[in-house]
This record gives C-alpha cells, sequence and structure tokens, in this order.
C-alpha cells in the first residue's frame, strides 16, 4: 500500500505541476497567442466535429460491418506479430532515469518494481485512451459515445503494453537459452505461416471459420469500439480485460532480472529526449551510433561554408546519402517502366497514381521538410556563442548552414519529381500535349529550380527563429502542450505564406517568358528557358533572404534570448 | 557494516568486477579508485541492490542483500554521479515522495531540517529546471539522508559543485562518518580520497590490485621511499593507465 500511495502522490503530484506551469507560462503573450491558436484547433477540429468522423463509422462504411472487425483484427495480429519478430532492446519493463536513481536502491521488492511499473504503464495507458478517444470520436456524439470509445481505446492500449513486456521477457528468456534472433524469427514467422496454412486447410475441408477462429483474441479486443449497444458494449469489454488480468499475471511470473537493461535503456531515453529537445537527430531503435566516413574531402581552400556543409551532413539521418538517392532513382524508372507495360494489370493507371502520389509528397516536402530539417542554424543555436566567435559574417554562417539540409531536401526532391515524371505518362488518346519531349522539358526545369526553393524555403524557419528565439524549439524549456502546438500552427502558417510571396514573382516571370516565348521556340524549349528567369529570381531572393537573416544573427544578443 | 565477500559481475563474456572482497567498518571511508572502466560504478551499484551480482555474497548492516533486500536497501543510501530529477515534482515534493518510499516517520521535519542544513530552504517549491547543478546535487543528497542510512555510497560527489559546495560536501561526508556511517566513496580526484578517506581500493580491469587504510596503501607501493604521493601510488599501482 505504501508503494501504491508513493505511486499515486508521484503521478498526480507530476500531472497537477505539469497543468499548473503550463497555465501559468500562459502570462506570456507567445504561450497566450498559441494556446488560443491550438486550443480553437482542437475544439473545431475534434470536439465541434469538422475533424474525422469516428473510426467505427470509417471502419464499419469501408468495410461493412461484420468486415470491419475482422479488418481490425487483422492489424492488430500483424501488429503483435511484428512485436514478436521485430528486433528490440527493451528490457521489458521502460524506468526513466530518475525511476532508476530513486526506486533501484529503495527498499522495495523486485516484484514492487514490477508491480510499480506495470499499474504506472496501465495509468499511462489511461491518458493515451483519453487522447485517442478524443482525437477520433471526440464529443461530436456526446459523452457517452466518447467514454464508449475511452473505454475500447483504454483495453487496447493497455492490453498492447503488457503484450510487449511479456514479450521482452519471453524473448529474454528464449535468448538466456541461446535462441538467437534469426532463430526466433524463423520460428515464430514459420509458426504462424503453418498456423494459418493448418487452420485454412482444416476450415476448408469442415468449412468451418478458419479466419475468424485464427483471429479471435484479437477479435475480442477491437470489439468494444464496433458493438453500440451499452448491454452489449459491457459484455465486449469483459474477454479484453480478462486478457489483460492474464497478461498481468504472466508478465509478473516471466519478468527475469531487468535491472541492467532499465538503467541502459533509462540512459538512451534520456539522451534520446535530450537530443529531440535540442533539435538534433535521433536515433532510435537503440542501434550504437557509428561513426561515419567523411562525406567529402574538406581541403584547406574550400571556403568556410563547406566546412559547415561537411558538418551538417555528418549530422544528418545517415539514410539520406547518395546510394539511396540514386536506388531510388533507378528503383522508381524500373517499377514504373515495367508497370506501364503491364496494361492487363492497369499497370498505367497504378503509375500514374505512383507520379501523383509522388507530386503530393513533393508539396508536403517542401511545406513540412523545412521545419524537420534542423540540422541548420536552428540546430546549432545552443552554440551560438561558439558560432558568433568564428572570423566570419554573418550571412557566411546562414549560408553554411543552409547547404546540407538544402541538398539534402532537394535529393528527396528530384526523386519524388523524377518518380512524378515517369509515372505521369498520359493515357492512350488524352492530354495530347503533355508530349514527351514537354515532360522531359518540365523536369529539366524543375530540377534546376529545386535546390534555390529547398533553400530559400529553409531561410524562413531559421530566419523565424532569430526573429522570434523565444518562440523556436532551442532545447530549453517544456516542448509540448496545446499552447506550442499553436505556436508550431502559426509557424507553419507563416511558412505557407512565405512560400507564397516567394513563388509569385517567380511564377509571373515563368508565365511571361512562356507566353512570349512557346510561339518562337516551342513550348519544350519555352518551359525549359522559363526556368532561368524562375531560377534568378529565386536566387535574388535566397541572396537577400541570407543576408538579412545573417544581419540578425550578428545583431542576437544569446545572453538576453536564449538563456535561461 | 559493509562486507563484500567473492563479488562477481559479468554482461556476457566481459567480466566487469572478479572475486572482489573488503569491508567497510561504521565510521569509516573508503575510497574507490581506478582507471575508467576498472569497474568502479559496477560495484557500487551491485554492493547498493541497484544490479544484481553474477556471483558473490553482499552484506549491508549484517544483513545479507540478496536473502533480505528490503530490510538491506533500508539502512543504505545511494548518491549517483548526476542528479537525476522528476521533471515535475519540486524540491518539496522529492522529498516527500523519498519519504514515502523508505516510509520516514515525521518526514516534513526532518525534511525541513535537511533543506536548512543543505542551504536550499528557500528552494523548496521550485522545480528541477529551475535549479542550478549544485543545488540539484544538495537535493539528491537530501532525499539520500532523509531516512538516516547507515550505509552511503557516493558515486563522484563533487561533479559539478562550486568550491564552497565541494567544502561543504566534505564536511557531510566527514560528519555522516563522525556519526557512524560506513561511506564508499568513487572518484577520479585523488586529492579528495586523501582529505576524505580512511581506507583506498584500488581496481583495475575489475579486479582489487590494493586495499586497506591510507598509509597502509602507500607503503605498500612506495618501494621504501618516503613522501610518495597518493598520485604516484596510483600511476604505480595501476601501470600508468589512464584515469
Amino acid at each position: 500500500m505504501a508503494l501504491l500511495r508513493a505511486l499515486l502522490y508521484l503521478r498526480l503530484t507530476s500531472v497537477a505541476n505539469l497543468v499548473r506551469s503550463r497555465l501559468l507560462r500562459l502570462r506570456q503573450p507567445k504561450y497566450l497567442i498559441g494556446g488560443i491558436a491550438g486550443a480553437a484547433y482542437v475544439w473545431f477540429f475534434f470536439i465541434r466535429g469538422l475533424g474525422p468522423r469516428s473510426n467505427s463509422q470509417t471502419l464499419a462504411l469501408a468495410f461493412g460491418d461484420g468486415r470491419a472487425e475482422i479488418f481490425a483484427a487483422i492489424i492488430l495480429s500483424v501488429f503483435i506479430l511484428l512485436i514478436w519478430v521485430l528486433p528490440s532492446d527493451s528490457p521489458g519493463l521502460s524506468f526513466s532515469e530518475p525511476e532508476v536513481a530513486f526506486l533501484f536502491p529503495a527498499p522495495l521488492s523486485r516484484a514492487q518494481l514490477i508491480h510499480y511499473k506495470l499499474l504506472d504503464g496501465l495509468v499511462t495507458s489511461l491518458l493515451g485512451a483519453i487522447f485517442f478517444a478524443l482525437v477520433s470520436t471526440g464529443l461530436r456524439h456526446g459523452w457517452l459515445e466518447a467514454l464508449r470509445h475511452f473505454g475500447a481505446w483504454w483495453v487496447l492500449n493497455a492490453n498492447l503494453a503488457l503484450h510487449q513486456s511479456l514479450a521482452a521477457f519471453a524473448i529474454g528468456r528464449l535468448s538466456a537459452l541461446g535462441l538467437n534472433v534469426t532463430w526466433r524469427r524463423t520460428l515464430l514467422v514459420g509458426g504462424a505461416i503453418l498456423t494459418v496454412v493448418v487452420l485454412v486447410t482444416v476450415a476448408f475441408r469442415s468449412g468451418a471459420d478458419a479466419l475468424g477462429f485464427l483471429l479471435w483474441p484479437a477479435r475480442f479486443i477491437v470489439r468494444p469500439f464496433l458493438v453500440d449497444h451499452a448491454g452489449l458494449y459491457v459484455l465486449a469489454l469483459l474477454p479484453p480485460l480478462g486478457l489483460l488480468a492474464l497478461q498481468y499475471f504472466a508478465v509478473h511470473r516471466l519478468a527475469s532480472p531487468f535491472e541492467e537493461a532499465s538503467i541502459v535503456r533509462a540512459q538512451k531515453t534520456a539522451e534520446v529526449v535530450a537530443n529531440m529537445r535540442a533539435g538534433k537527430a535521433v536515433h532510435l531503435g537503440g542501434s550504437k551510433q557509428k561513426a561515419r566516413p567523411d562525406p567529402f574531402r574538406l581541403g584547406p581552400r574550400l571556403p568556410a561554408e563547406f566546412a559547415l556543409l561537411w558538418k551538417n551532413l555528418l549530422v544528418a539521418p545517415s539514410y539520406l546519402n547518395r546510394k539511396v538517392f540514386l536506388g531510388a532513382l533507378v528503383l522508381s524508372f524500373t517499377g514504373l517502366t515495367w508497370l506501364r507495360a503491364q496494361a492487363h494489370l492497369d499497370g498505367p493507371k497504378i503509375a500514374m497514381a505512383v507520379g501523383v502520389l509522388a507530386l503530393v509528397l513533393l508539396a508536403y516536402l517542401l511545406l513540412f521538410g523545412p521545419q524537420l530539417a534542423r540540422f541548420d542554424l536552428r540546430g546549432d543555436l545552443l552554440h551560438a556563442d561558439m558560432l558568433k566567435a568564428w572570423p566570419l559574417p554573418g550571412w557566411r554562417v546562414v549560408l553554411g548552414g543552409l547547404l546540407a539540409p538544402a541538398l539534402l531536401l532537394s535529393g528527396i526532391a528530384w526523386v519524388l519529381v523524377f518518380t512524378a515524371a515517369v509515372g505521369l505518362s498520359p493515357l492512350p488518346g488524352k492530354a495530347l500535349w503533355l508530349t514527351p519531349q514537354l515532360r522531359v522539358a518540365a523536369l529539366a526545369a524543375i530540377t534546376l529550380i529545386l535546390p534555390a526553393l529547398c533553400a530559400l524555403q529553409l531561410l524562413v524557419p531559421n530566419g523565424a527563429t532569430l526573429l522570434f528565439p523565444a518562440w523556436a524549439q532551442t532545447g530549453r524549456g517544456a516542448t509540448g502542450g496545446m499552447d506550442v502546438m499553436g505556436q508550431r500552427m502559426i509557424f507553419f502558417v507563416g511558412q505557407f505564406i512565405c512560400l507564397l510571396l516567394a513563388l509569385l514573382p517567380a511564377v509571373l516571370a515563368a508565365a511571361a517568358t512562356i507566353f512570349l516565348t512557346q510561339w518562337l521556340i516551342g513550348s519544350s524549349a519555352a518551359v525549359l528557358l522559363a526556368s532561368l528567369p524562375v531560377l534568378a529570381i529565386l536566387l535574388l531572393e535566397l541572396w537577400f533572404g541570407v543576408h538579412w537573416v545573417g544581419l540578425r544573427f550578428e545583431a542576437l544578443d544569446i545572453s538576453a534570448e536564449l538563456r535561461p | 557494516m559493509i562486507e563484500v565477500s567473492g563479488l562477481n559481475k559479468r554482461y556476457g563474456t566481459f567480466t566487469a568486477v572478479k572475486d572482489l572482497s573488503f569491508t567497510v567498518q561504521p565510521g569509516e571511508v573508503m575510497g574507490l579508485v581506478g582507471p575508467n572502466g576498472a569497474g568502479k560504478t559496477t560495484t557500487l551499484r551491485c554492493a547498493a541492490g541497484i544490479i544484481p551480482p553474477t556471483a558473490g555474497t553482499l552484506r549491508v548492516g549484517g544483513i545479507d542483500l540478496a536473502a533480505d533486500p528490503v530490510a538491506a536497501k533500508r539502512q543504505l543510501a545511494f548518491l549517483p554521479d548526476e542528479p537525476r530529477l522528476f521533471d515535475h515534482l519540486t524540491v518539496r515534493q522529492h522529498l516527500t515522495f523519498a519519504a514515502k518510499i523508505y516510509q520516514v516517520p515525521e518526514a516534513d521535519a526532518r525534511a525541513a531540517a535537511l533543506l536548512a542544513e543543505l542551504e536550499i530552504a528557500d528552494k523548496a517549491n521550485q522545480l528541477p529546471a529551475e535549479l542550478s547543478r549544485g543545488m540539484k546535487q544538495k537535493l539528491v543528497i537530501a532525499c539520500g539522508l532523509l531516512h538516516a542510512p547507515k550505509v552511503l555510497y557516493f558515486d563522484e560527489p563533487l561533479t559539478g559543485l562550486d568550491p564552497l559546495g565541494i567544502r561543504r560536501m566534505k564536511d557531510t561526508i566527514r560528519r555522516l562518518a563522525r556519526e557512524g556511517a560506513a561511506i564508499i566513496l568513487s572518484s577520479h580526484l585523488l586529492s579528495l580520497l586523501e582529505e576524505v578517506c580512511t581506507h583506498v581500493l584500488i581496481m583495475k580491469q575489475g579486479e582489487r590490485i590494493a586495499v586497506g587504510t591510507l598509509p597502509e596503501v602507500v607503503a605498500q607501493f612506495s618501494n621504501g621511499e618516503t613522501g610518495v604521493s597518493l598520485e604516484e601510488v596510483f600511476i604505480r599501482a595501476t601501470g600508468n593507465s589512464e584515469t
């Protein structure tokens, strides 16, 4: 009981203090404005009903009521299989660093620690269920519907959380018996395939519902989402609650020594959180960060900007490299060319859909990419005192910071544009104006202007960070909450407006060039020619922008803005 | 008070601590020194019951840590090198939480006295984010001393402290020893050990190189010379290994 009281005290006091600190910081206008924007978003989209309809309705509409349960159960079963198959260094029970420091040397038995963490996980599942219920149905259909969803989400979350612990302990025990990862995967996947084959064979011979039998545990867990009648809902909750109790008991019995792995995991988690708060690249999955080869030879005669490019390429995620980009281009070309040749399989239509998807992704990349690719001045701002000590004018520091993310975003954008160009081949007899020459010209023109566009897009959040340093994520203070969500939404809207303003003169120049020259040199050559004034305008905007942001950087008073 | 016998700790094929035995009596302060990777922190963690040993016996206040970990841990405090605190608990709330975990009677009065003694009473309602590194360290010490432990383990206790904080920390360790606590102190600062410790245990690659009172250990490596410093003894004992 003492432990339970301590756990309750820790959780309730933490939540109360968190809420209090979030409310108190609303006294600052930057958080108040963000809070209003965030609250309006939540109210209009999740509570008043402008957001998506409830998931049970969506599933039911998409698949029909009977098939919805099967579909949801298949997804859940695949997820559970992945928990067992995919490599994990999870200790089974994850403690935070303060929990390790306070609880491991404390007079608590291992059984008490396990109870503490399992109960803590169930409490955390409750918070997750509130969030998911809010997102999935909100209060659009009244409190009862919201409560129904809350209960369904809670039994799902809690069962999954306990199952992850159960799997981690079971895998740990199997490893201790000498079963390595390859054998484990082979046995599990093989066992799953064998089970499916046997059940399907039996069902085929006897006429039984093999799929229904195979999926029964997952069907029990997802059923509360899909029943509407109150009585049936309560009955539907009983099996997952029983499973929850069973898993709790099993984890408690199966728990093997977890202390060392918990300490290592706590340190890694603390490191990941610190990196996320500092806007640095995050290495998930517990894999050890490896030293990487130099991205290029940094000769002594190269300008200082190249040193920043060199450094930021090393900081950037390792999967963004030449080989991956080239591989994606080859895969895109061969895959889409093959698809377009498969007329009997609707290949051309699928290729067209892939092309459209690539364009949509390109739009998302240009809008959201600069917010995510933070290995530039934003990532270095915590070390601004060091940057400001360098014998470089501000604009060169800004320009050097932009090079790596602009290059890597351009690489992704080039792959997407190329995919769209290959995939968007007009169907026979349609869009005759979209000739191969025009597509090649458009591809060349867009390829030419993309790096400048990406750099310009990256300049916006960098400029905003220097202009409103107190609003930016610089690694200090809490980074969550409705007010911070609202701040990010405001930043995003600002980014979108800047994109439109930057593109407006370039688009006008391109339109004028094409209009004036296509009669003389043809539309393909006109498109190619139009890329030159567009590039010139974007580079001019970039030149002014970099110098202006550079001046802001030089004027930045670090002690006033970034110190607590 | 602290009895370690045949302690072994292995991680797979790697042996972090090998057949280590020593005792620390009430009133003694044992300095644990050794190059990086010598197994000091692993030894402290095993002795505090944070991680289980692979083999060996650990007794705290006469109680076997493996047989009755709860009773043994009730007598000890482990003070890590980095102050790891809950983000959303204030200074006072950390002490309340520790009091609940250790079931300390009259915890409020004792917490108030500790806060005053460590000069952080005015920070009682502040969150860790509002505290300096030294203040956080003081809070960890207050939490550790709340249940009046008879055995204390300090891992690099001076990290991040200012000169005044260092002096106060040394005074606190000496006072606790005078009051009868058995203390193990792990540090790379040999001057700290010379000032505070009554005994020294030198480790290298998980093994005990030397153990005894300071004069005994110095005599063991002085080769008949006089005025040999602990630093020189350390270098001779560990074979110029990196500290």
